[in-house]
């Protein structure tokens, strides 16, 4: 009896470990349904433990079409800048998990200054459609005895990007800002270079946000 | 017979609904490594500094802590736990929200570093102190409200005499004229730098020094140079 008992016991804490499992999966399908932007990047991915996170995230492109290409095609264009050059990828953005750059936009090569930017997505959010993070900065040529580039700004290199998309091309209309508090300090090349915590939201297809 | 053996038949489905619910729960829910604000990402990179060694406080940063006029400086001391302080700079910030053309004067950030910070080899050199606090002056940082108003962030709450949010890596507070207090530390740790905050340039400010775990609300008090 006693035995049996035992065995029923451990029936029931089997049972138990089984259906934590399952209840696991069951909840690791609510939790891959679209979540919003905020809680879908971190503008903070070095701390997130992301290798590499080099320059502060200040941007999201949103209501794109799902293509990784599409912001690196418009980014390229005269009226968005000509981030025409395809530079190194090397940082990890938070999405959820540590991933590496998709795509990084440069106004130019290695070999010049540039204004720069590495974006990751598009990832599908429940409140701006498919979306990308993005890092821009300015990449500053120096040489330090050898060449380097030396990053001097990213508040600089959003307003850059915001000048060309919003109101000179003029493509895109539609945007926003919220406070990220994003302002983790980097030392680059001896200077310290901070965002200053405001995230800008560009809208890819000039929908207003949230229609 | 019967009634034992229902009896183990209703704890072993109470035990598989209790399971389903605690797995369904905790589904999805970050590990601690995994955090933002974990300490996986943040390493006291050792390494030679400026006139020091590593480890070693930075006299100088302790200096000009201690003689800022133009802003009340609340720092972790001149070490805090492993870290020492090791920088103290600053950084002119673009007023908010946009950084597009713009007549507003720069703000007023002043940094400190504790750790070390080294910065990478290569083309793009760059590096981050494990624990930073930051200082800004009023017109960057929006009121904890108007935060907390935004998506993604919690409540205001009071801690150490001053209204506080608990940022994503960090901690944020705030004094009466709108000047933030920002304490940038990995989770187990930001609640020993809560206690740890104390005034580094009271003398000059003409306030009452304020030591850990004391209230901050004296530093509302501070006179900055005119």
């Amino acid at each position: 009896m006693v035995k049996a008992n035992y065995i029923r016991m451990a029936a029931v804490a089997m049972a138990f470990a089984a259906s934590v499992g399952a209840g696991s999966f069951l909840g690791s399908l609510r939790v891959s349904h679209a979540a919003s932007i905020s809680q879908t990047f971190s503008g903070y991915s070095f701390n997130a433990g992301c290798n590499n996170a080099i320059d502060a995230a200040s941007m999201v492109f949103t209501q794109g079409s799902s293509s990784i290409y599409e912001i690196q095609v418009h980014a390229a264009r005269a009226s968005h800048g000509g981030y025409s050059y395809v530079a190194g990828l090397d940082q990890y953005f938070w999405n959820g998990s540590c991933s590496l750059a998709h795509e990084s936009p440069a106004t130019g090569d290695d070999f010049v200054s540039r204004w720069h930017f590495r974006y990751g997505g598009q990832i599908f959010t429940s409140d701006g459609g498919y979306a990308s993070i993005a890092s821009p900065h300015f990449d500053q040529r120096v040489f330090n005895p050898f060449p380097q580039h030396c990053t001097t700004t990213f508040d600089g290199a959003r307003a850059n990007i915001e000048y060309h998309w919003i109101t000179d091309g003029g493509e895109h209309p539609t945007f926003y800002y919220s406070w990220w508090g994003n302002t983790y300090a980097f030392s680059k090349c001896g200077t310290l270079v901070a965002s200053n915590g405001w995230n800008t939201y560009i809208d890819m297809n000039g929908v207003p946000y949230g229609s | 017979m019967n009634m034992v053996q229902n009896k183990w038949k209703v704890a072993a489905a109470a035990a598989i609904a209790a399971g389903v619910a605690v797995g369904f729960l905790f589904a999805g829910t970050p590990s601690q490594a995994q955090l933002p604000g974990g300490f996986q990402g943040l390493r006291d990179l050792a390494g030679p500094a400026e006139g020091r060694l590593p480890g070693e406080v930075s006299s100088e940063a302790v200096a000009k802590a201690r003689m800022e006029d133009r802003i009340p400086v609340v720092w972790l001391g001149e070490r805090f736990g492993q870290f020492a302080l090791t920088r103290y700079g600053e950084i002119a910030d673009t007023p908010r929200p946009s950084a597009l053309p713009t007549t507003q004067a720069p703000v007023l950030r002043i940094v400190l570093f504790y750790g070390e910070c080294k910065e990478s080899e290569g083309t793009e050199p760059s590096c981050a102190a494990p624990i930073q606090v930051h200082i800004t002056a009023p017109g960057v940082v929006p009121s904890p409200e108007e935060i907390v108003a935004m998506p993604g962030w919690g409540k205001v709450v009071v801690n150490r005499g001053l209204k506080s949010i608990q940022g994503e890596g960090s901690l944020m507070f705030w004094l009466e004229d709108g000047t933030a207090i920002t304490v940038f530390a990995p989770l187990e740790l930001r609640q020993m730098a809560l206690q740890a905050l104390s005034t580094a340039n009271h003398g000059v400010g003409s306030i009452r020094a304020v030591g850990p775990g004391e209230s901050l609300g004296p530093v509302n008090q501070f006179q900055k140079r005119p």
